[in-house]
This record gives structure tokens, C-alpha cells and sequence, in this order.
């Protein structure tokens, strides 16, 4: 097993709120290893998009490390912070709102490089160009606007961006979920070339349990702020164990109408619930058609269920 | 497939077409000059049946439905042409108290975001009583009464409680079901439901789907349903439509649809979106290029510059509609073989 680049140990983030306290992250441990890509699935308010902002270390953690390269970020001051920045980058769901609508791309694509004194003038405006090349863009767009380009074109400048300091881990946050289909196969096939070319670990954060399937090497399910499920990508699609993953595939649209139709009713009572004061025991049993009177009581650990694969559910 | 029977009867048959749509133009005014949003547009919706129209952005599905209902004049669109005839009445010309009288009677509506949909000061049940009252003579309280009842009918619980919240004290999918509870409120004949479960999660969508299956079923009515994702195409429609750049490129039973496309966009659109069939980690396929700028018209087809099957014909002239197999037609010079699929021609 080759080592980690990241690794999430015991993470821990509430917020306060007038409502009450959102539970975001609560106790969760992940590994991305280099290389590799990690998937992370869950609904919204399961803490997916916390998790990366965690990772990044834009936030800071109530409790818990987040090793990069083997240095805990929680701990780490502001120059070694920019520093192991610059080796991991996000890619985010709205390239639109990601992007200064006032700065060219070429502007853009240079920040980073000023930001972290990389090279001279020349060099950046050399390095703007290969990078549009990277994510298959003419260099004449370097003069444009974000809002002059599609929404698939702003993605790419969204990658080339995330590619510019040469990191080694990309943080993707739903990257691909508001891009039409047409356009999304492009993007993916991009991520997944860059990928292979550069090496690149990954954390792919999306509520797709198609997409994910198709990239992730490993995958993690979120639910309500809690991992419940972590496997190898066949192993879970395989044999998912814990009943909210199940409920996840079952309800991933399918096109193919023979297959749609044959589908039994979702396996899932109820709505999700809110993450303030979540249920207690098994986070999911209000919606689980296998709980027992003990769900409702006690927290269920994260236990070995095969190679590399663990769950949290007391009858998995 | 009732459905399609039902369809190919229309030109001679007994039972005419609850909605039968033909040459619908809309075009909208900008600073860049007039954009044809919508160019010819013409499908039929059979009593009881659930048609899609799928799309991506600027295909034009979602103005189909607001020309339908004539929304798209407030939002700065106009009807140039067509003819939309629900039940016999062509909704795109009664006089405004008409369409009014069939909006939300007849045909009710349901959109993707229903907290923009829905008052935010008014209690769910009182919107709801509104609605009703609008068009029937009950009084409040038998009003409210229905209200609750709808609640309960789009499985919210304890709905006496729920008629009483505001919207916002609402979880998303229950706003989307108190929105169809409104939407139902004059049992239409027909749901058009634009993108109604795309701000959802996905076991919140399969749940709304679920629903909306239930009681188009219980209570006999048909449903256009507006959406881009061909896995919720899949699971409820009896025909599908797809438009492209404006115009409708194909239609066709939905198992024809899937298991045999005629129009190279359709493939590709599945191609894109099937990818348990690809082994994991590898390329997908894509459809290459852009969707064209509506201001920026191709002469000729408007998919010919991403299409792997153009020629020089294709590039030209816009291509003519054409049944490549029963009850399915494309607008393509170079339609996929039927053979594609599993019913050869």
C-alpha cells in the first residue's frame, strides 16, 4: 500500500447557530493515499462540503489532526499552511462564482503563481498557456471573462487554476454536478487524464453514486456528519452493507426503463434530518427499515467487515 | 405502450389528444437581437399518459412549458406561431380570463424550486385554500379542509399541523410535496412539472417520483414531465421527446428511446450518462464540441457541428422529420440503423 497523502484522524467541527448546534463533522477518520482517488458520498447536510473545507484546512477543526504529507495542518502555523496549500487545490461545484468576474483568465490563471512567487513575468505568461493547453483550451482564452465562456469552459479554467502550483491532491467538490451531461462527460474525461498525467490524489466529494462509482478508487459514505460506510469501489458496490448505502444505490436514477421499473420501492422511511440535535444511537435509525429497539440507543463503531472495509451499523 | 398505440390513432382515431401541441415558435427580445428559442415544436400527450421532455440547458424545454401556459410573455418571450390545443381549446389563444380559469384548474403546474414557487408569509394551508378557492366555490373553512386533505394525500404528516407552517419551516422535499399538494388542489387533467425534483437528494428525488407515479395513476392524469436526467426519464415516462437548440430532434415510446435512439444526439446523450457500462477509471464517451448559441444559428442542423454522422447536406439544410420506426421519428438526413436496438426495421 503505497502511503497517505492525507489522512483525516477523529475530525471533529460543530457550528453554533441561534437554531441550535450543527453537528457538521462528528468524529470522522479518512485516509486518501497518494495516487489514489478517494469518493465521498452523502446527502446534503451530511458534511461532505465541511469535510473539504476541513481537509483544506480554510477551516479549523474543534478537535482532531488532519495529517498532509504527514504534518498535522491543525497544528501548522500560516507559512507552512500556504505552503502545503499550494500542494493540495479545489475544484468547486460553481466555476461562476469560483472565478473573479472582473479578472481576465490569464489574470486568474497567474495568481496563483504570484501568490507563490513562482517565476517571472515570462515564465508565468508561459505557464498561463500550458496550463490552457492541460485542460484543452485555446490560449487566446486567457484574454476573456469568466462570464464570456460556458459553463464547461469555466470548469476547465477551474482545473487549469487547481493545476497551477503542481499539487499533488485535488479537493473536488461536486466539480462536475452542475455541468450538463454532454459537457460533464468532457470534464470527467479531463479529471481523469490529469489524473493518470500527473499523477494526482484525489478527493472526489459528490452526491453521484454513478460518478463516483466511475472515478473513485475507494468510496466513503457521509450521513449526518458521520462515515458509516468505507470500502474498495467494487467491494461496496458488491456487497454495500450498511442500509443507508443500499438506500443510496436504490434510489440512483438508472436509464434503462426495464431496469427503472423493476426497482422495488426505496428501502428509506422518512426525510433526512436535521443536523442539529441528530437522533441518537444510530444516526440513521428513524429511516432504517432494519432498526431494532438498540439502534435508538447505542452509537454503533466503525467495525472491519472485509478487506479494507468498514461499517457502522450493529446488524451489517 | 398503451400510450404509443394511443398516439398513432390521432390523426383518424376515436380519442383525441388531451394536448396536442403543433409548430410552437417562441422568441425571446435581447439587447443581442431576437433569440428563436423555441423553432417548430410539435408533440401530442394521450389522456393519462407521462410524456418528457428532456433537454440540456437552452434546449428549450422549460419555455415549452411556460409557452404552454403563456408565462413566457411576463418573462419577456413571445409566441410566434403554433398551436396548443388542450382538449380541443387552443390555450395559446383564449383571452386572458380563460387561460387563467384553466391554469391551476385543468392544468396544474409544478416547478424545481418551491420556495421561490411559494409564498414565504402565508401559511402552506392557506396558499393552498387560496388555490382552490380560485376555482371552486367552497368557503374558507371547507377550503382548508381540502387543504389538509391534499397534505395528507402527498403523504405529508400530521397535515392539521403542517397547514399551519410557513413555508420555510419546511424540509425541502416537503415544500415539493406541499407544491404538488397545491398543484392538485382542482384535480387537473394534466401536471406539467418543470425540473421537479432537481434540488433535491437522491432519495428525496426517488421519493417525489415515487409520488408523483402514485397519483398520476390514482387519479387519471396525464403529466409533462420537464427534466434533463434520462435516469428519471427511465423510471416513469411513457414517451419521451428531446429537443435540441430549440427544436424537438427526436421522439418515441421510451423503451425505443433507450434500447434504440435514431438521432445520434439521443446516443450520445445515453452514452454519456451510462456508465455502469464502462469499465471504471476509463474514458467516457463524450459529445464533442458545444450546444450552439441561439443568436449564432448553424444553417443547416443545428447538431451537425458535434454530430460524428454529418455530411455536407446536414451542414446546409435543417434536416426534414422522418418516422424511422413505429411511432418513433427523428429529424436527421442520417438517422442510427433501427437494427441499433432490439427491433430491426
Amino acid at each position: 500500500m503505497s502511503t497517505p497523502i492525507l489522512e483525516l484522524r477523529s475530525v471533529v467541527r460543530h457550528f453554533d447557530t441561534p437554531a441550535g448546534r450543527v453537528r457538521a463533522v462528528d468524529d470522522v477518520s479518512l485516509t486518501v493515499r497518494a495516487g489514489e482517488t478517494l469518493g465521498l458520498v452523502g446527502e446534503s447536510g451530511c458534511g461532505k462540503s465541511t469535510l473539504a473545507r476541513l481537509a483544506m484546512r480554510l477551516l479549523p477543526p474543534d478537535s482532531g489532526a488532519i495529517l498532509f504529507e504527514g504534518t498535522d495542518l491543525a497544528k501548522a502555523g500560516r507559512g507552512d499552511l500556504a505552503r502545503y496549500r499550494a500542494r493540495m487545490q479545489m475544484v468547486f461545484q460553481d466555476p461562476l462564482s469560483a472565478l473573479n468576474p472582473r479578472e481576465t483568465i490569464g489574470r486568474i490563471l497567474e495568481q496563483p503563481l504570484l501568490v507563490h512567487r513562482r517565476g517571472g513575468r515570462a515564465e508565468r505568461r508561459a505557464r498561463v498557456a500550458q496550463l490552457l493547453a492541460h485542460v484543452g483550451l485555446r490560449g487566446d482564452i486567457a484574454a476573456r471573462f469568466p462570464h464570456e465562456l460556458s459553463g464547461g469552459q469555466r470548469q476547465r479554467v477551474g482545473i487549469a487554476r487547481a493545476l497551477a502550483l503542481e499539487p499533488r491532491l485535488l479537493l473536488c467538490d461536486e466539480a462536475v454536478s452542475a455541468l450538463d451531461v454532454s459537457v460533464r462527460a468532457q470534464v470527467l474525461n479531463l479529471l481523469l487524464r490529469l489524473r493518470g498525467e500527473f499523477g494526482l490524489a484525489a478527493l472526489f466529494i459528490s452526491h453521484d453514486l454513478a460518478v463516483v462509482r466511475h472515478v473513485a478508487d475507494r468510496v466513503a459514505v457521509m450521513y449526518l456528519g458521520q462515515v458509516v460506510e468505507q470500502a474498495p469501489r467494487d467491494a461496496l458496490w458488491r456487497q454495500p452493507r450498511h442500509p443507508y448505502t443500499r438506500a443510496l444505490m436504490a434510489a440512483t436514477p438508472v436509464a434503462d426503463p426495464a431496469e427503472a421499473r423493476a426497482r422495488p420501492p426505496l428501502p428509506l422511511t422518512g426525510e433526512l434530518p436535521s443536523p442539529i440535535d441528530p437522533p441518537s444511537g444510530c444516526r440513521f435509525h428513524p429511516r432504517c427499515p432494519l432498526a431494532l429497539p438498540r439502534c435508538r440507543e447505542d452509537v454503533p463503531a466503525l467495525r472491519l467487515a472485509g478487506p479494507e472495509h468498514t461499517v457502522a451499523c450493529h446488524l451489517a | 405502450m398503451t400510450a404509443s398505440t394511443r398516439i398513432s390513432a390521432v390523426a383518424e382515431g376515436p380519442a383525441p389528444p388531451l394536448l396536442q401541441v403543433s409548430g410552437l415558435c417562441t422568441t425571446f427580445t435581447t439587447h443581442a437581437g431576437p433569440l428563436p428559442v423555441l423553432r417548430d415544436v410539435s408533440f401530442t400527450l394521450a389522456r393519462g399518459e407521462t410524456l418528457a421532455l428532456v433537454g440540456e440547458s437552452g434546449s428549450g424545454k422549460s419555455v415549452t412549458a411556460a409557452s404552454l401556459l403563456r408565462l413566457v410573455e411576463a418573462a419577456g418571450g413571445r409566441i410566434t406561431g403554433g398551436r396548443a390545443l388542450f382538449d380541443g381549446v387552443d390555450l395559446l389563444a383564449l383571452p386572458p380570463a380563460a387561460l387563467r380559469a384553466i391554469r391551476g384548474g385543468r392544468i396544474g403546474m409544478v416547478f424545481q424550486e418551491p420556495l421561490s414557487a411559494l409564498n414565504p408569509v402565508q401559511r402552506i394551508g392557506a396558499q393552498i385554500a387560496e388555490a382552490i378557492r380560485l376555482h371552486r366555490p367552497l368557503s374558507r373553512r371547507a377550503a382548508w379542509a381540502r387543504a389538509v386533505e391534499l397534505l395528507a394525500l402527498v403523504q405529508i404528516p400530521a397535515p392539521e399541523l403542517r397547514a399551519r407552517d410557513y413555508p420555510h419551516q419546511l424540509s425541502g422535499g416537503q415544500r415539493q410535496r406541499a407544491m404538488i399538494a397545491m398543484a392538485l388542489a382542482c384535480e387537473p387533467e394534466l401536471l406539467i412539472a418543470d425540473e421537479p425534483t432537481t434540488a433535491l437528494d437522491v432519495t428525496t428525488q426517488a421519493q417525489i417520483m415515487a409520488l408523483l407515479e402514485d397519483l398520476r395513476r390514482r387519479l387519471g392524469m396525464a403529466l409533462l414531465l420537464i427534466t434533463h436526467d434520462l435516469g428519471v426519464v427511465a423510471g416513469v415516462a411513457d414517451r419521451v421527446v428531446v429537443l435540441y437548440a430549440g427544436r424537438v430532434v427526436e421522439q418515441g415510446p421510451v423503451e425505443r428511446i433507450f434500447a434504440a435512439p435514431l438521432h445520434p444526439y439521443t446516443r450520445g446523450l445515453l452514452d454519456a450518462v451510462r456508465l455502469e457500462a464502462l469499465p471504471p477509471g476509463s474514458a467516457l464517451p463524450e459529445i464533442p464540441g458545444l450546444v450552439p448559441a441561439l443568436h449564432d444559428l448553424p444553417a443547416g442542423c443545428a447538431f451537425a457541428p458535434r454530430c460524428p454522422r454529418a455530411d455536407a447536406r446536414c451542414h446546409a439544410t435543417p434536416p426534414p422529420w422522418r418516422e424511422g420506426a413505429p411511432h418513433q421519428g427523428a429529424a436527421c438526413f442520417h438517422p442510427l440503423p433501427a437494427g441499433t436496438g432490439r427491433h430491426a426495421a
